[in-house]
């Protein structure tokens, strides 16, 4: 028995440090938290799929031609195109803004060509299927000893290199700080574009090894990418062997719930875990790199755009009068995201906490319609997922807020994946039900309008606060948390109750959608797609201001839904590209772009803005691209070995530039000793 | 204002005219081309399952109407060719939803095919009966069916419903006991979905009612990393019986590691994916002896030719012998059904699916109550082919082999 809990424990544990090693070396040094990480996982399975289906090479050695092959490309990746769209970006915040759009980017690229090239199906092979050696009495798989092994000997290698070697050394030395590091002869470029390829290296060894037992698809990887994250997080980022012990604390947990009879609760075990070692240490179990706990960002916000659009109400209002179901469809999906998107930025914007908990919340509010509506009517429903999501996020507020930076990006991810994994047991074990059908007499029109009122409350609320003393409490509060704290602004009670009302509005956009679905599950209202959506759109538009989520939302929204339709087979790789092109052209969001032709028409005189408005809008747009460009082509040269000083980066103008990730401080019980 | 007034009035009558003579030339004109759109998973979490058994049907379906010509119309005398739309849901129920209204209230298309998967097929069951398209359903199942039917009549099903085929593989294991070939030990394994809910709360029952005691039971999420803790806690209580509620990834991982640590009971039934030919092509001759749901009847007529095809169609690839035959026979119904009917009305058509009687792969086809009652419930691995074993009552079904 104990044996056998030691083994499997191993074994489980070994594929989560197999597959996070890669990452910790991207994240931890080269500074990328790189959401497309799966996807060379994925890679690798079908460089696996295809070396022994048709020239029958075992993994092993597909591996001999596939790693190198994942370094040298990841190599090019990173010093062609992500360093110089990357590098510019001084400060962690804005560095990890932009490296979660451009990543993402990478993430649809990547699977859209896989798409196109092999399809949506699930690929085998059959390599040392079912064969095991007998370790005292108990049977060890074969495929899975391979891949402990490789686990803890890719571990211990890269732990050595990092400790013991010349280049390792100097990876350290970026990592804890990339400003200083050039002074003392790194070149920061080379070594981070090593040990983003390496990482690379390392995940396409991974999905070799378990492709011999999971099956590969196009969309396999996401899934990897947050129990990678989950691991080093735990373990402290940048910290190796940190993550092989969290990967092995996790296998062991995991284990031990399968012994009990309990598996289905270890994935909710597992992420309790997860939350209660961010909360107890915000470094990790075994601490962590110091990079991003960096230095105080100091940034101005500046006012919104007074022009209040306010026939464009009028204009919502009548709508559904003349466009036909399609078109109130996708009004309904844009307002949806416009709702999610304002009430994320409404937090994040002043706050600069870069949240994912979007799913968490637009499922709790889905779920919470779906199983409450058709016993209780729908209003009882509507106020109790009120309650509840003001209840658990009044909590999470409370026991988050001072995690800083990166950490509460993933603690927020963790919880969207523990309310899911939370409710998906729930409704299996407990209310024993195969998902919940949803009859309500609701029409398309009905939620069309409740949406519209969602959306102008809170866009309301944002314009009511940026008049009110408590904006511009918020406003000292992101531009310096300290400071803010002695002129005697209650920081927490701020912070917790923008959260709070971001939290409700995103809860009822959720559940004003959820009678649009006759069949709710768990599984299917809990889509980490939407925080990802949600980020995005407020991101590109721009989160420090009012209209920016909206400016992202409807362009973003129109965009993918004309290139499914129009170029289903591309859909995925098209996507991929604008994201990228939007973070390597438009590096400011698209508030940034209006605000800078706004400048330049105020300059140019209200005659001129009325005699070409919109020649100067597209020339302004041109100019700002341009700028942009220049100043990426001018990265990827030789003068910018080193990251440029923070003094020498363009001024930020609200845009997505202000809401950035990166922490205010460090740690916040340092600021309250 | 006047003016204004005018030329509205103008326009009207010029539309009115132009609807009169369109409404007046369409008697004898026949339609360029037969629109069926159809919304599915091409990328996303649901894209294997549909890459497997939908797609490669409905893409073969439509290459073979449109080489022989097209759908013969009588209404106009001659062939009219189809012209499909295939958008992808990217596995979203939101998007799925909103490409069905779309394809239906503004492309208009004259018919509609399904997505893959209950859920999918729920969610756009409303959607269906609204518009009025029947909804020929060859990968959906539920054991809800009689009041789903009641709501949304449109709603047409050519899969078993879950609960027969439970009772089928019960009804088999309480043969075997009798015989006494097996004991009264069942280890039961479910993957924590709605699928799994679905048929574990249907077969617990029948299980206890044939006497058998469920002696380990292990609920897993989806996907699992490794089943070896609960594998060997299930060997050691000695049951004859190994069932399994699986999705495909469990469905691969318990078949491998129970080889693996010498877990093979008398009967071994395991969930989604036992019937994939990618299932046969991984295991080989290891998997002899399995069952799972559905099967077929490799002998039945046409059968053979339907599956040589298929093969060519997609370069090589073998049809799944559960679904796929099924969403195959519910093409081949409905291209009889507009025949019969000879125009494109869909509620003639609909009402022709529901009572009509369809010469198909899977042998003469009468729905009844909107539901295909002879569709295959439970299926075995024997010697490379997942024969059809229940109900045992039917045509073609083969004798179940125990060791």
């Amino acid at each position: 028995m104990l044996l056998d809990f030691l083994i499997g424990g191993l074994v489980i544990g070994g594929i989560y440090a197999l597959i996070a090693v890669g990452l910790n070396l991207q994240y931890g040094v080269a500074r990328v938290l790189n959401l497309a990480y799966g996807e060379f996982l994925m890679l690798g399975g079908y460089a696996a799929f295809f070396g022994f289906t048709y020239v029958g090479l075992p993994p092993l050695a597909t591996a001999l031609a596939g790693v190198p092959a994942a370094f040298g490309l990841s190599w090019l990746l990173f010093r062609f195109v992500l360093h110089p769209l990357l590098g510019s970006a001084g400060d962690p915040g804005k560095r990890e803004v932009d490296s979660i759009l451009s990543t993402f980017g990478l993430l649809f690229l990547l699977q859209g060509v896989a798409l196109v090239a092999w399809t949506g199906n699930d690929r085998e092979y059959s390599y040392l299927v079912g064969e095991s050696i007998h370790v005292l009495g108990t049977a060890i798989q074969y495929s899975r000893l391979i891949v402990v092994v490789a686990a803890l000997l890719l571990s211990a290698c890269v732990f050595a290199f990092l400790r013991y070697s010349r280049p390792g050394r100097a990876m350290r030395a970026i990592a804890s700080s990339p400003h200083t590091a050039p002074l003392v002869g790194i070149d920061v470029r080379q070594y981070s574009a090593l040990a983003f390829a390496t990482g690379a290296g390392l995940a396409a060894m991974a999905g070799i090894l378990l492709s011999s037992f999971q099956g590969v698809n196009p969309t396999m990887g996401t899934a990897y990418t947050l129990n990678a994250l989950i691991v080093i997080v735990m373990g402290g980022i940048g910290n190796v062997a940190g993550g092989l012990a969290a990967a092995l604390i996790l296998g062991f947990t995991q284990t031990l719930a399968d012994q009990l009879g309990q598996s289905a609760l270890g994935t909710v075990v597992v992420f309790a875990v997860f939350a209660v070692v961010l909360l107890w240490r915000p470094q990790g179990l075994f601490g962590a790199g110091p990079w991003w706990s960096g230095a105080a960002i100091r940034r101005r916000t500046r006012p919104s755009m007074e022009a209040v659009a306010v026939a464009g109400l009028g204009g919502l209002v009548l709508l559904p009068l003349v466009a036909n179901v399609y078109w109130l469809l996708q009004a309904i999906n844009i307002l949806t995201y416009v709702a999610l998107a304002t009430a994320w930025a409404f937090f994040s914007g002043p706050t600069r906490y870069v949240s994912l908990a979007a799913s968490a919340f637009y499922g709790l509010g889905a779920y919470c319609v779906a199983v409450l509506a058709t016993d209780y009517t729908y209003p009882v429903a509507l106020l109790a997922a009120v309650a509840f999501s003001a209840v658990l996020s009044a909590v999470v507020g409370l026991a988050t807020l001072r995690l800083s930076g990166m950490y509460f990006v993933i603690f927020t991810f963790g919880l969207a994946s523990l309310i899911s994994a939370a409710a998906t047991w729930w409704e299996f074990n407990i209310a024993q039900s195969s998902g919940w059908y949803v009859y309500l007499p609701i029409t398309e029109t009905h939620i069309y309008y409740q949406l519209v009122a969602l959306c102008a409350a809170i866009v309301g609320l944002w314009l009511w606060r940026d008049r009110s003393r408590m904006g511009y409490a918020l406003k000292a509060l992101g531009a310096d948390e300290t400071v803010a704290r002695q002129i005697g602004i209650n920081a927490v009670a701020l912070k917790i109750g923008t959260f709070v009302v971001s939290s409700v509005v995103m809860t009822l956009a959720g559940a004003i959608l959820a009678p649009r679905s006759s069949y709710v599950t768990a599984e299917s209202v809990f889509s980490p797609e939407v925080s990802f959506l949600t980020v995005i759109a407020a991101l590109l538009g721009g989160a420090t201001s009012v209209w920016g989520p909206m400016l992202g939302t409807v362009p973003l929204l129109l965009v993918k839904d004309y290139l499914s339709i129009a170029y289903a087979n591309y859909f995925s790789v098209i996507l991929g590209l604008i994201l990228l092109g939007v973070v390597f052209f438009i590096p400011r969001g698209i508030v940034g772009v209006v605000q800078s032709t706004r400048a330049r028409l105020r300059a140019g005189g209200v005659a001129g803005l009325l005699r070409s408005g919109r020649a100067a809008v597209g020339a302004a747009t041109l100019a700002d691209m341009l700028e942009g460009m220049a100043r990426r082509l001018r990265a990827v040269g030789l003068n910018a070995a080193a990251l440029p000083p923070p003094s020498s980066r363009p001024p930020p103008v609200g845009g997505k530039a202000g809401s950035g990730g990166g922490p205010t401080e460090g740690p916040q019980r340092k600021a309250l000793s | 204002m006047l003016r204004l007034l005018k030329a509205i009035g103008a326009a009207a009558a010029m539309a009115g005219a132009a609807v009169l003579a369109a409404g007046g030339a369409s008697a004898q004109e026949a339609p360029k081309s037969i629109k069926i759109g159809y919304v599915i998973s091409l990328s996303g979490f649901q894209a294997p399952g549909a890459g497997l058994t939908t797609l490669p049907n409905y893409r073969l379906w439509i290459d073979e109407v449109n080489k022989a010509g097209g759908l013969m119309l009588k209404k106009y005398g001659k062939r009219i060719p189809i012209e499909a739309i295939e958008l992808d849901d990217h596995s979203k129920s939101e998007d799925l939803m909103r490409l069905t209204e779309k394809l239906m209230a503004v492309d208009k298309v004259d018919l509609m095919l399904t997505p893959w998967s209950t859920g999918s097929n729920l969610a756009v069951a409303p959607a269906y009966a609204k518009h009025g398209y029947p909804q020929i359903m060859g990968t959906a199942g539920s054991n809800r069916i009689e009041e789903l039917v009641k709501r949304f009549p449109t709603m047409l099903w050519f899969l078993a419903k879950p609960e027969d085929q439970t009772q089928a593989l019960v009804d088999m294991m309480s043969g075997l006991k009798k015989e006494g070939k097996i004991n009264d030990k069942v280890a039961l394994f479910i993957v924590q979905a709605p699928f799994g809910q679905e048929y574990s709360s249907s077969m617990k029952p029948q299980l206890k009612a044939a006497g058998f005691k469920v002696a380990y039971e292990a609920i897993y999420p989806s996907p699992p990393k490794d089943l070896t803790t609960q594998i060997k806690a299930a060997k050691a209580v000695g049951p004859d019986t190994l069932i399994a509620l699986s999705y495909p990834p469990d469905t691969f991982m318990l078949t491998e590691q129970s080889i693996a640590n010498g877990f093979q009971p008398k009967v071994r039934f395991l969930g989604v994916g036992t019937a994939f030919p990618t299932y046969k092509a991984k295991f080989g001759d290891k998997i002899n002896g399995i069952f799972g749901l559905g099967g077929w009847d490799p002998n039945g007529p046409g059968m053979q030719d339907y599956f040589k095809r298929h093969k060519a169609f997609t370069k090589g690839k073998e049809p799944d012998r559960w679904a796929s035959a099924a969403t195959y026979a519910g093409l081949q119904a409905l291209q009889q059904a507009i025949e019969r009917v000879g125009e494109i009305d869909r509620a003639k058509i609909l009402e022709e699916l529901k009572t009509g009687t369809f010469k198909t792969v899977a042998g003469d086809l009468k729905l009844e109550g909107n539901r295909d009652k002879q569709a295959w419930h439970i299926g075995q691995w024997q010697d490379g082919e997942f024969y059809a074993v229940a109900p045992a009552d039917r045509a073609g079904a083969k004798k179940p082999i125990i060791q």
